[in-house]
């Protein structure tokens, strides 16, 4: 009999440990992946860059102390977006932060609204984009963090000392190669029992 | 809709790394059938789109955040049990290391204390690299302080962050130069051979003679630099990219760095401008030429330490735009700055800053005017709001 097959990504194995086992260690890894992107979506709800990040470490802290177990990464990814959402539309009724999700907040409480549902896949995708930026070949990853950083072609070329026209091809290159990392995560497959 | 979020996620990756199978192509081809769902795949393939997604990426480092977590969940019970029975020996311990370490860790801590969230950062040193007449560098710090050479009957020494040139006997027959460049993040005093002083600001390089001839006293300027200039016969000029500045004895600050119109303001005395030994214009004090990178002069009646402050440890800012005052931090601290949009760099400031104080006081200031955010992350400074 055939179980759900599940997608394992090199290290959701160590986030589904860490968080299943309650491993503060193994902990370090879920931040790496998921806290920025987090935090982000967060500021994106409630626009206050502070208080996105109070409150994704208070929803981080409330998974630790829930005890709560996930069959897969998926799941738990899922699970933390959710409980973001759910956080940030709380905090945006009691605070009264001013921002354009506002009117979704009390009608919508079980799922997400389809504006904030395709938001929520952009931040997933751009949150694993994020994650290979590092694994890009030296030259390249300048090339990108420099023009997430608002750097101009040209400035980018002057801050390198290279041709404007590499700059160019590199980070359409770049962002190429990290489009296609979105496929390497799927790393191998469990199929978790046929027996 | 969002019992598919898992389904959409993992469909979307393998169309955006070119892995869909037949069927899941079909099924792909369906949803983007939704003009939204179409955009995002647009979108995503868009590498300018991209960059300016992961822009606020860099607001949010995880490090800290983890480090918080840690220590409250962490060795919480550990630290509590060994606290009760070592409380009086670690007290006897801390108390013991706190008098002795204070002062050996004081200034290290300056540069490496962190708040929450922040990188601290000190201000600029005294601090250069000394290129004499024969190639040979040295380095300018306070940790080699003293003699440092002697060249043709001038010596040069360096004490209490002062660079000092002296020279016994008649003026120079012929005339040798020494170069000083002044790192970002560093600033130096130097004291000429003829007497006059000069506070060389960070980014800059101040090439000299060792020993004035006894027809002029020239020297060349890139960057900025304020002048104490020593009354003499002998004219003296500051070559610098866009015009010279030709005084008698007087005040006044210069700023010429690479790629930015020439700011020549004068405090006390008198100066001309020229350029090319072409036609020259003089200023009286108060007054300020700016010398465009179009080649166009102007003469303008200005507040002095607004542009000289800096020599004596302030910063003066009147009705300034956020990109020209970032344009001196990012000197003085070494730092990039990076904004959010580009209409904030129009953002106009005015106030007064020390000088010598870390760059996080000056953009709590700032983000005091409730006109500007700020983060520090690393040696880049991000601007929002």
């Amino acid at each position: 009999m055939f179980h759900e097959i599940e997608v394992m990504t090199i290290d959701s194995a160590e986030i589904l440990r860490a968080v299943n086992e309650k491993d503060v260690s193994g902990w370090k890894c879920i931040y790496t992946a998921y806290y920025t992107a987090l935090c982000v979506y967060a500021n994106r709800l409630i626009n206050d860059v502070h208080g996105a990040e109070d409150l994704v470490q208070e929803v981080l802290c409330n998974v630790w102390k829930s005890d709560s177990k996930f069959e897969n990464v998926n799941n738990f990814t899922y699970y933390l977006y959710r409980a973001v959402y759910n956080q940030a539309m709380m905090e945006i009724r009691s605070k009264g932060y001013r921002e354009r999700y506002a009117r979704q907040v009390i009608q919508d409480s079980e799922g997400f609204s389809d504006e904030v549902f395709v938001e929520t896949v952009r931040e997933e995708l751009t949150r694993h984009l994020y994650r290979y930026i590092d694994e890009l070949p030296n030259e390249q990853r300048q090339i990108i963090l420099l023009s997430i950083k608002g750097y101009t072609g040209k400035e980018i070329a002057d801050e390198l000392g290279i041709a404007i026209s590499t700059v160019k091809t590199q980070k359409n290159r770049s962002f190429k190669y990290l489009r296609e990392k979105l496929k390497n995560t799927v790393l191998f497959f469990l199929i978790s029992c046929f027996w | 809709m969002d019992q598919n979020f898992k389904r959409f996620v993992d469909l979307f990756r393998k169309a955006l790394s070119g892995s869909l199978t037949k069927d899941e192509q079909e099924e792909f081809d369906v949803l983007l059938q939704d003009p939204v769902i179409h955009e995002v795949y647009l979108e995503m393939q868009d590498a300018d789109y991209l960059a300016e997604r992961l822009a606020p990426y860099l607001l949010f480092p995880s490090e800290k955040a983890y480090r918080k977590f840690e220590h409250r969940f962490g060795k919480k019970y550990v630290a509590r049990r060994l606290f009760t029975r070592w409380s009086v020996a670690a007290t006897i311990l801390i108390l013991i290391g706190v008098a002795v370490g204070v002062q050996s860790t004081r200034e290290k801590e300056m540069q490496k204390i962190e708040i929450p969230g922040n990188t601290i950062i000190s201000p600029g040193i005294p601090q250069a690299q000394l290129k004499l007449a024969d190639g040979r560098k040295i380095a300018v710090t306070h940790v080699n302080e003293g003699k440092i050479n002697e060249q043709g009957g001038t010596l040069i020494q360096f004490e209490e962050g002062k660079l000092t040139y002296h020279h016994a006997g008649q003026t120079a027959s012929t005339i040798v130069y020494n170069e000083l460049s002044v790192p970002l993040g560093g600033e130096c005093y130097v004291v000429l051979e003829d007497g006059s002083k000069v506070w060389i600001n960070a980014g800059s390089v101040l090439k000299y003679p060792t020993c004035f001839g006894d027809t002029i006293r020239e020297i060349y300027l890139e960057g900025e630099a304020y002048f104490e200039i020593e009354k003499n016969t002998r004219p003296f000029v500051v070559h610098s990219g866009l015009g010279d500045v030709r005084v008698l004895g007087t005040a006044f600050g210069i700023t010429a760095y690479p790629e930015e119109n020439m700011l020549t303001t004068l405090v006390s005395g008198e100066v001309a401008f020229e350029q090319n030994q072409r036609e020259s214009l003089t200023i009286t004090p108060g007054e300020q030429i700016v010398a465009y990178l179009s080649g166009k002069i102007e003469r303008k009646t200005v507040e002095p330490e607004e542009y000289v402050g800096w020599k004596s440890g302030i910063y003066v800012f009147k009705d300034r735009k956020l990109e020209e005052i970032m344009l001196n931090l990012e000197r003085w601290y070494n730092v990039k700055v990076f904004y959010q949009s580009q209409q904030m760099k129009d953002v106009r400031f005015t106030g007064n800053v020390e000088r010598y104080n870390t760059i996080n006081a000056f953009m709590q200031i700032l983000e005091g005017t409730g006109d500007v955010k700020y983060r520090i992350n690393g040696n880049t400074v991000i601007l929002y709001q």
